[in-house]
Parts: structure tokens; sequence; C-alpha cells
């Protein structure tokens, strides 16, 4: 389903109802199907510079589900990061290994040096694995339903649904043509 | 649809027709289930989505 043909399901039943409201009311519908069914996963990437401990998430996230320490942007194979349950108990909590946790929608990846995050260093890609909302409704009906941009004929048959220019000009001339032609045919088959 | 059903859903309480929000609610309600049934099974491939004709 396209989203147009989204959109008319709700004017056949609501043809008064706004444009504005009915996109607006149809992207939530998607938003609270994604936040209940988590059918939707996303994966976000972050370079480490150096210096930075806790990364932006989008405001889409809904789960953070496994966050990576890669050595390149190319290649998301790395070293898994331990998630930490909470705020570190003790000071004296120190780690070799990557830890993680999600705060105040940031993620929070390093080494822990007495209870304190230490910076990852620069050059490493920090990938996130995520349950997420589609950024647009046309964005998650292509992911999961028809695109907006391809029809389809029988048996999922792609069909180019460019205008075909077919050089004929509807008009007058034409009937004349026909006219003129037809009259002709009939005098001489009389 | 499922989105469709929760647009309907609002506007039908902004219209102020109740028993059709509580019926848009329930169909909404059945795909979240269905939705959740598709995420919680464990699949290997075989997840094209279903053919549709025009």
């Amino acid at each position: 389903m396209t989203t147009k043909e989204l959109y008319d399901v709700v004017y056949g039943r609501f043809p008064q109802a706004g444009e504005r409201m009915v996109a607006k009311f149809v992207e939530e519908g998607m938003r609270a199907f994604c936040q209940q069914t988590h059918i939707y996963q996303g994966i976000y990437t972050y370079s480490s510079d150096g210096s930075s401990v806790q990364f932006k998430l989008d405001t889409d996230v809904i789960t953070t589900d496994k966050v990576v320490v890669a050595d390149s942007a190319q290649n998301y194979n790395g070293t898994p990061a331990k998630r930490l349950a909470g705020i570190p108990e003790s000071g004296d909590a120190t780690t070799s290994d990557y830890v993680y946790q999600v705060r105040n929608g940031f993620v929070l990846v390093g080494t822990l040096s007495d209870g304190n995050y230490v910076a990852l260093p620069s050059g490493k890609t920090i990938v996130v694995y995520t349950h997420t909302v589609p950024d647009t409704l046309a964005a998650g009906l292509n992911e999961y339903d028809v695109s907006d941009t391809d029809v389809r004929q029988f048996e999922g048959v792609l069909v180019d649904v460019t205008p075909q220019n077919v050089n004929f000009v509807e008009g007058q001339n034409n009937v004349l043509v026909y006219q003129s032609s037809f009259i002709w045919h009939l005098h001489t088959m009389l | 649809m499922a989105f469709a059903y929760h647009a309907m859903m609002m506007l039908s309480e902004l219209a102020g027709d109740f028993n059709s929000a509580q019926y848009m609610n329930a169909r909404f309600a059945q795909m979240v289930r269905d939705g959740r049934k598709w995420t919680q099974r464990s699949q290997q491939g075989g997840m094209e989505p279903v053919k549709y004709y025009y």
C-alpha cells in the first residue's frame, strides 16, 4: 500500500478531514505501531574523537540492543561492549572491556576507570543496534510494504509507469480525416 | 492498514463517535498483536512481503 492509498482509506470514511491532520494521525499510527511491536530495527553509527564518551541517540530510538566498537566504518565487526545495568556502585569500578549504558537519550561508551568513563581512542566506529521508528511514513512503507514509486502487475512484475507519448493528437482534424476516408471507402465499395 | 486504523480511531474520537473509535482501536490492537507474533518468531529468510495486486 502506498502513502496515498493509506490516506485514501481514511478519506473514505472521513472525506472532510484535513490533509495535514490525516497525514499526522497516520504517521502517529506508524509510531504507535512500531513502539508497541518493536518491528522496525535500525543501526546508528558514531565516530569516536578520542575525547567524547557520550553520543546523542536519535529521539526515535525505542530500545538499544547491542553496541559494538569497530575499527572501521566499513566493517561493523568489532568488539561488543558490555551493557552496564546502572551507574557503577563503586568508585573503584575499573574495566578493560568496553562498557556502555543509555542515559537521558545518550549512549555512553568507553572503558571505566574508578567509575568514570574513559573515552575510546579516536578513529573507532561505535555501532548501535536499535529498535526504532522510520523517519517518515514513506520510509516505513518502503521497508515493509509497497514503495511509493513502484507499481506492480500480477505476480509482482514491476511495471514502468513513466507516461508514454503515443504521438497522437486528439482534435477535430483527426475526426475529419477519419470521416473523409470513411466516405472514400464507402464510395469505392459501392 | 494498522496506521490508517489508528488515524481513523483518532478522527472518530474527535468527531465524538466513540463506538467507532472503540472498533478502530480493536482493529489496531489486533494488528499490533499480529506484529508482535511476527517479531517474536524466529525465522531465517522468507521475509519477502506478501505479493500484492492492482
